[in-house]
């Protein structure tokens, strides 16, 4: 199934009120690809990713996954496709800072199997719609959690409570959460924002090995660098529109970025970027 | 402990709770206050009395149960602790539903309402019935507010928020308590007092009947077993809504089913004892801390919460009933509660915005 992984999008339009924040945006990617979406803050990125997922509606255009409608696939459809780690993920932590949560790391890893449980679920049981079902985790939902944390390096934080852990530590867990899903697609929202160098380098291993693997993983970060090294194909957007997609040599150069991100860039001999204030910002 | 819930650990865990809500039941309906020592009497109530004592006993038990319920899933619906069904508002509004109800009656059918309490026949039943549907009716109208206005303009994008939730609840709540004060200034003289007892919270055997317990019983479980089945799901939705739907939760669909479950389990505790503060509050969070056969997991959360409410609601009225027969006087186990439960949510609140400092 992993191969077959496609995701296509024509002419994708969103707006929050007014402000419009993707604008007629068209691509397709598939299975075997590393893609980085990179843009400047607020150039929609990250709504581009919400509506991949189909948690947000577009306004006009069409978001197909392997040939349907993202709407179509319904939520347990959709998670049983893709997994998503959020930005700076906010893992478990209560809205007014009081906790009702109180999980450990292990149980919310183990929230990743859910879908699958409604998924193997038949009859009236799974009529409950999107609402799920009374189920236990079994020894193959405990083996996969298991094998997540140790691939994302939280293994030895199984039993803390999630509200105790630092943030790289959090978007740590919400990686593993993602691995354990197990989906032909993985959908990276800045993952290494909080990560420190060893874990960054760790995480890029695991995505390469993912893609190896046939998966298909979406990132997107503001390291144009790890872009460069890690992504197969790179995806440039500024003001909600793509102004440039392509293979990461043909695309990270100052001709497209230096007007993106309004400052100076340097492409040095050994590939590294290197950036500089403008004196003024047009 | 820490890790997913096996069979072994949820049989366990029930097994718990059932022994010793079973525990307590046998305690309550063996306790009660003798007025010649002035002091405790222990033993089987005599025959005459089995009846009376099992419907307050069982009750207390279905109100309990109902709290707690209503409270946990509030609680997982709004990622607040701090939620029950006095905060949103949902108590006050079943409880708005059966005064005008109790107000409606007396003026259209005071022939019917004076035979049903005398227990007579057909109109006994209807008028339990006709009863449950307001309290029912108010709590999901209540709801329906509450729930469009914090889902309307101010909620942005993103949905509904629960901190907006929230503060709706809180305004809606005091519309509904000035609602019940001109109702209760409406009422003849001859039910004000009625009316007032209900307000406060009370559990009294003159007007429970099998009926009455039946039909309380079935509204509990309308409300508690959708509950329960979406257990797994609620565990999910304390989670920010865009992680929750990437695990496969409809979070807006999970935050409509779980508001009118609240309502309905709330609907029926109002319909047994009017409005009794504080015990979904209370009985979730002592479930929450007690990992061994609770924790935040609400597929044991929404089994442990309900039968610990059914045993705190139990003994707290037993002590009401025996106060009662000392006291030769009305005692509303409501007071009990919130006198109990007022600085149990200061010490969360204060616990919280250290937490949060």
């Amino acid at each position: 199934m992993s191969a077959e992984t496609q995701w296509r999008l024509e002419g994708v339009q969103f707006g929050y009120g007014e402000r419009v924040a993707v604008d007629g945006v068209s691509f397709a990617i598939g299975g075997g690809e590393l893609v980085a979406i990179v843009g400047p803050n607020g150039c929609g990125k990250s709504t581009l990713l919400k509506l991949m997922l189909g948690a947000l509606s577009p306004a006009a255009g069409e978001i197909m996954l392997d040939k349907k409608p993202v709407r179509a696939w319904g939520r347990i459809g959709m998670a049983r496709r893709a997994a998503f780690v959020p930005q700076m993920a906010g893992t478990a932590e209560s809205a007014a800072g009081l906790s009702g949560g109180g999980f450990t790391v292990l149980q919310t890893v183990l929230m990743a199997r859910y879908a699958r449980h409604v998924e193997e679920r038949s009859g009236i049981l799974r009529a409950a719609g999107g609402l799920g079902i009374f189920g236990f985790e079994t020894g193959a939902d405990q083996e996969a959690a298991t094998q997540a944390m140790w691939n994302a390096d939280v293994h030895h934080l199984a039993a803390r409570e999630i509200e105790t852990l630092s943030g790289g530590e959090k978007q740590r867990v919400a990686i593993a959460r993602a691995f354990a899903q197990d989906t032909p697609a993985l959908l990276l929202d800045e993952p290494t924002s909080a990560l420190d160098l060893y874990h960054q380098l760790e995480l890029m291993e695991q995505l390469r090995a993912a893609v190896a693997g046939g998966k298909l993983v979406v990132l997107v970060t503001h390291d144009l660098n790890l872009a460069r090294r890690a992504a197969t194909r790179v995806l440039v957007m500024d003001r909600g529109k793509m102004v440039a997609d392509g293979k990461p040599e043909a695309v990270l150069v100052p001709a497209v970025l230096e007007p993106v991100y309004q400052v100076v860039v340097d492409g040095g001999a050994d590939g590294t970027l290197r950036f500089s204030r403008r004196a003024t910002r047009a | 402990m820490n890790g997913g819930l096996t069979a072994g650990r949820f049989g366990r865990a029930l097994l718990v709770w059932v022994g010793i809500t079973a525990a307590v039941f046998a305690l309550c309906m063996c306790v009660s206050g003798n007025v010649e020592h002035v002091g405790i009497d222990w033993g089987w109530p005599e025959p005459g009395l089995v009846q009376f004592r099992l419907s307050r006993v069982l009750a207390a038990a279905i109100v309990g149960m109902a709290l707690s319920a209503a409270g946990v899933t509030l609680q997982a619906l709004l990622r607040n602790p701090l939620a029950d069904p006095y905060v949103l508002g949902i108590s006050s509004g079943s409880t708005v539903g059966v005064m005008a109800w109790l107000l409606l009656t007396q003026a259209l059918m005071p022939a019917a309402t004076a035979a049903a309490l005398d227990g007579s026949g057909m109109e006994l039943f209807l008028l339990t019935l006709g009863r449950s549907v307001p309290a029912v009716i108010g709590a999901v109208i209540t709801c329906i507010v509450v729930f469009l206005l914090a889902r309307g303009r101010w909620a942005g994008a993103g949905g509904m928020q629960p901190v907006t939730l929230l503060l709706v609840g809180v305004v809606i709540s005091s519309v509904n308590g000035s609602l019940l004060m001109l109702l209760n200034s409406l009422a003849p003289h001859g039910l004000r007092a009625d009316m007032a007892t209900f307000l406060l919270g009370s559990i009294s055997e003159s007007e429970l009947t099998k009926t009455t317990l039946w039909v309380a019983a079935g509204v509990l479980l309308v409300g508690y077993l959708p509950a329960l089945l979406a257990a797994q799901a609620l565990n999910i939705g304390n989670l920010p809504d865009a992680e929750a739907m990437s695990l496969g939760v409809n979070v807006q669909r999970l935050r409509t089913v779980s508001f009118i479950c609240a309502s309905i389990m709330t609907g029926a505790a109002i319909l047994l004892s009017g409005p009794i503060g504080f015990v979904g509050l209370i009985c979730p969070h002592i479930c929450r801390r007690l990992k061994w056969i609770g924790g935040p997991d609400h597929r044991i959360l929404l089994i442990a919460g309900p039968l610990c409410g059914a045993s705190f609601l139990m003994l707290a009225d037993t002590a009401v009933r025996v106060g009662e027969t000392l006291h030769k006087g009305e005692f509303p186990v409501g007071v009990v509660t919130a006198l109990l439960g007022g600085p149990f949510f200061l010490f969360l609140l204060k616990r919280g915005s250290r937490g949060a400092a």
